[in-house]
């Protein structure tokens, strides 16, 4: 019987084996197993069959040669020109290090800018209604002069349901004051929690983790969001456990939600159901956000007539009691992010023009890298443009551009793709920590962020293109075999636009950043009016008048203390205005101003300076003679020269208690109790008494005080007060905290600068690369005819003047216009001097030079011989 | 010729060997069983056949097909002959190594 080996080995060599070659190696192997079959027998014969047919699997036998045309899914991988892309990376290392990085940088960034477009864009948009959804603020005119606010009446909601059958439901919620919420013995202050009523929960979108309630009626629930439950309770189950709430009250936990996503302007760590509390639900009180949700297919416009008519008896109401007039302000749910910021605001607001210049510069951004990447593969490949051409002329299969177009797509590909995401991820953690910006892993799944991500993915294979049309042209190819290696400069002067205007980009972040860090410098060391250095600001929690004049008492005798008082103050929240009547020629006029109530020494305890009359004094806080002190921009604003002795009333209306009367018996030096962003607003000071008890206790200390003032201080607070927590901070830290946002935007600033000096860099070197082949030939004659290096290097650079100099006429008109934007946003602000211009157009030669500068050198230094020898 | 750079490698020069001497039988098995029986060396039938392709890329041997037998399932062999350059290195290398050999001192050329 005729033995043969296992046909499944036979199988496998087919399979791998290059045709040509399977006879040969098939032939010997089977003569090697006949012999074995008579020497050691069958089953080691069929061994080492199998040994041997492995052994053949080598790459010189799989490999096919090229005039085989095998239509097999491999075949692109066979045809790949590996190694002639290597050896092309490995000749030109700094081009592809430069091309790549480049292109990576630039990609990263730009797709990180659109992640943040996206996700401000499509704020608020996570909920699903989101369209038929409006909040509802109020307009209350007074006289002259207006405020808007965010909250409307307590009852609002209520009425528009009734009286107008487009609106489906409605729902308010309000905003617990500093809860302290209690487990065992572990406290939480300061979770920010909203009392909601039970459409909450249907109108916004909430994704329940833990608990499913139909509704949220009942007093004393509470929902927590994922991160609070975690705090609390660790993993376990929260639902149905309670928490102590302050002092009195036990709410029970009904339901774990996710955290609200970053993109909302609803943030908050828990939602109290609305019954919990009693409250006042007149229609004076104005201190509900109000959301109404129309039915499905309703016009906002045929419901906003009805709105001003249900509320017509209110705004009557108003207008008989305060004289003033009030208007419901109407917006939708994802434009409440970009609207202008309301009195009582919660959303963070950002301006839709911001939104398009960084949209603008992503746009920016991409095309430098892209615009980069293409002028170093074009220097690339003119290097081997002989080569190609004369490939081209043999025609046939290595002729076509198209496998290395593909080797060459497919590296920068397999580099640049984990480079990018690399960056976009660290990016992400920068603006997090640095920039508190946080955005949503889930844009980066969103359509809109996939559809750009995947045109831009296209225009890098279609531009790729372009490359493969100049090198096509049939000029090209027969000047290249002739000796002519300079490529046809088509499209050249686009892409010499594009770097002068990104070094105009570098030029404009340089002079902003020193606008900035300059600006913030003069904000600190302005002069506010008030001294906020070694001052501690202590958050008081209780109204008790008495008690806070024993602590005061108490902490009056630490050693270190300099002075004390109380006041309503605090940076940062906005002002409280109260309705005062004042004296002019006409009598009495009611005017809304910003009002600080504040104990005896609590001018001396900041510093500030009286100019004319006289401080507090004990019985200044009297309901029939009571003293009023005003700043200079009051008495400006009343119109009184002669500020003393004038009479004020108030605060009216708030109730028979609270009210004064009495005249001005001190004006102070007008002082920045906002930001200086604005100006000056009049002001009214007043002494406190029972009824306006202080807030926040502020005290000045000797700059050298022992260390353990403070927790001196924390002491006698809890022998008065030990349910709450002590709360205390420095005044100049948390004044300096005002202008978050525009530490953040100098912080950004610092980064731009970064990258655009790094992508100006890429792209100045990219056309100097294209530059110094276009001229080899030119600067190989200039030599040989007398140029020494230094005049070659020069020459060289000369071109490079001219991108400097059109950078400079993009780049300064619009740093003066965008500096003078950004500086206008405060109303004290220094001026823009030259050094703003000057300084950046120096870097940016700097950078030049450096640049273009390497293949200045190199190209000075070259043998003229080789460049000439072509011909 | 010695290409520069390209120098004949042990297993290599054994199989040029080999090739020479079984002058017009050099193919696969044959040139596998001479390196077995004259130095003891146990060789795989792939790397005989990796290595006479080398050599043929070199120039050192030529090959061509013929000889289809029962045995091998009516498969033909590749046979390889001797080039000139293939020769032509084969004593080249051979001198070098001699001139090289006699430089040692004391060397007798039987080890006791």
């Amino acid at each position: 019987m005729r033995y043969y080996p296992p046909k499944w080995i036979d199988k496998f060599l087919r399979w791998y084996c290059n045709p040509e070659l399977i006879e040969e190696i098939q032939g010997d192997a089977l003569e090697l197993y006949y012999a074995r079959l008579e020497s050691e027998g069958k089953r080691i014969a069929d061994f080492k069959y199998l040994i041997d047919i492995i052994r053949f699997c080598r790459w010189s036998n799989i490999k096919r040669t090229n005039d085989i045309y095998k239509p097999n899914p491999f075949e692109i991988l066979w045809n790949l020109d590996l190694k002639i892309a290597a050896r092309s990376i490995a000749n030109n290392k700094l081009i592809f290090a430069v091309k790549t990085l480049g292109l990576s940088v630039c990609l990263g960034f730009a797709l990180l800018l659109t992640a943040y477009v996206v996700s401000e864009i499509t704020y608020d948009q996570h909920n699903v209604n989101h369209e038929r959804i409006f909040r509802v603020g109020s307009k209350i005119s007074f006289q002259d002069d207006f405020t808007k606010y965010a909250v409307s009446p307590l009852p609002l909601g209520q009425a528009l349901v009734e009286s107008i059958p487009e609106i489906e439901s409605y729902s308010r919620f309000m905003y617990d004051n500093r809860p302290i919420y209690r487990i065992d013995d572990k406290i939480f202050y300061d979770e920010v929690s909203m009392l909601v009523d039970s459409s909450f929960l249907e109108i916004f979108s909430l994704e329940f983790i833990q608990g499913n309630p139909k509704s949220f009626n009942e007093p004393n629930q509470i929902i927590l969001t994922e991160t609070l439950a975690l705090k609390m309770f660790g993993g376990k189950n929260a639902v149905g456990e309670t928490i102590e709430y302050g002092d009195e009250k036990l709410l029970e936990i009904v339901a774990v939600i996710k955290n609200p996503p970053s993109n909302s302007h609803l943030k908050f760590q828990a939602l109290l159901s609305w019954s919990t509390f009693e409250r006042n639900e007149a229609w004076d009180n104005l201190n509900a956000y109000t959301y109404i949700m129309l039915k499905a297919g309703v016009n906002i416009e045929t419901v906003r007539g009805k709105i001003i008519n249900a509320t017509a008896d209110f705004s009557e109401l108003i207008a008989k009691e305060y004289k003033a007039s009030y208007e419901p302000i109407i917006e939708n749910l994802s434009d409440i992010h970009f609207s202008e910021k309301l009195d009582e605001d919660i959303a963070e607001k950002r301006s839709k023009l911001n939104v398009f210049v960084i949209i603008a510069i992503a746009l920016l951004f991409f095309l430098t890298g892209f615009i980069n990447y293409l002028n170093l593969a074009l220097a690339e490949l003119t290097t081997s443009l002989k080569k190609i051409s004369i490939l081209k002329v043999f025609g046939g299969q290595n002729a076509d551009h198209r496998k290395t177009m593909l080797t060459d797509l497919l590296l920068v590909t397999v580099i640049v793709f984990p480079l990018t995401v690399l960056l976009i991820v660290v990016g992400l953690i920068l603006a997090q920590s640095y920039l508190s910006i946080d955005i949503e892993r889930g844009v980066f799944f969103s359509s809109i962020f996939l559809t750009t991500s995947l045109s831009f993915l296209a225009l890098f294979i279609l531009s790729s293109r372009v490359n493969a049309y100049v090198l096509s042209k049939s000029n090209n190819i027969v000047n290249s075999i002739r000796g002519k290696l300079s490529v046809d400069r088509s499209g050249f002067p686009l892409r010499k636009l594009l770097v002068s205007t990104q070094l105009a980009f570098s030029i404009i972040m340089i002079s902003l950043i020193m606008v900035i860090v300059d600006q913030m410098n003069f904000i600190e060391e302005a002069d506010k009016g008030f001294d906020d250095k070694n001052s501690i600001v202590i958050k008081m929690r209780s109204a008790n008048y008495s008690q806070i004049e024993v602590f005061k008492e108490k902490v009056k005798g630490i050693a270190g203390v300099q002075q004390l008082d109380g006041s309503s103050y605090y940076p940062g929240i906005v002002e409280t205005r109260y309705i005062f009547q004042v004296e002019t020629e006409n009598g009495l006029k009611s005017k809304l101003v910003p009002t600080i109530f504040c104990g005896l020494d609590y001018l001396d305890a900041l510093g500030i300076k009286i100019e004319s009359g006289r401080g507090f004094q004990a019985g200044d806080n009297n309901k029939e003679a009571a003293g009023y002190i005003i700043n200079k921009a009051a008495a400006r604003e009343f119109g009184w020269d002669q500020p003393l002795g004038r009479t004020i009333n108030g605060p009216v209306g708030a109730n028979d208690n609270t009210d004064r009367t009495g005249e001005v018996i001190g004006v102070v030096e007008d002082f920045n109790f906002t930001t200086l962003h604005n100006k000056v607003d009049p002001l009214i000071l007043f002494m406190t008494n029972e009824n306006w008890g202080s807030q926040f206790v502020y005290l000045k200390v000797n700059a050298i005080h022992p260390n353990n003032l403070v927790s001196k201080i924390e002491s006698e607070f809890k022998a008065i007060w030990p349910e709450f927590a002590f709360e205390w901070e420095y005044l100049d830290s948390k004044y300096a905290s005002l202008y978050k946002q525009d530490y953040e935007i100098k912080d950004i600033f610092k980064i731009g600068l970064l990258i655009s000096v790094l992508v100006s860099g890429f792209g100045i070197f990219s056309v100097s690369a294209l530059l110094v082949i276009m001229r080899t030939k030119e600067m190989g004659i200039r030599k040989i005819v007398g140029a020494n290096r230094a005049q070659i290097f020069l020459k060289h650079m000369e071109s490079f003047f001219t991108f400097f100099l059109i950078a400079l006429c993009i780049g300064f008109p619009i740093v003066w216009y965008l500096a003078n934007q950004w500086l206008d946003n405060f109303a004290y602000r220094i001026e823009l001097n030259f050094s703003y211009y000057i300084f950046p157009a120096l870097v940016a030669l700097l950078i030049v030079i450096a640049t273009s500068g390497f293949h200045g050198i190199k190209t000075s230094l070259a043998n003229p011989v080789d460049s000439l020898k072509q011909e | 010729m010695v290409r520069k750079g390209k120098y004949l490698g042990e297993f290599e020069e054994l199989v040029l060997l080999s090739v020479a001497t079984l002058y017009d039988q050099a193919y696969g098995v044959t040139v596998m069983q001479f390196i077995i029986d004259e130095t003891g060396r146990s060789v795989n039938i792939s790397a005989v056949h990796e290595v006479l392709k080398r050599l043929e890329r070199k120039g050192y041997v030529k090959s061509k097909m013929g000889g289809a037998t029962n045995e091998r399932g009516g498969r033909r062999k590749r046979y390889f002959t001797l080039t000139i350059s293939g020769r032509k290195v084969l004593e080249v290398e051979m001198t070098l190594k001699m001139q090289l050999y006699n430089r040692v001192p004391n060397f007798s050329f039987k080890l006791s």
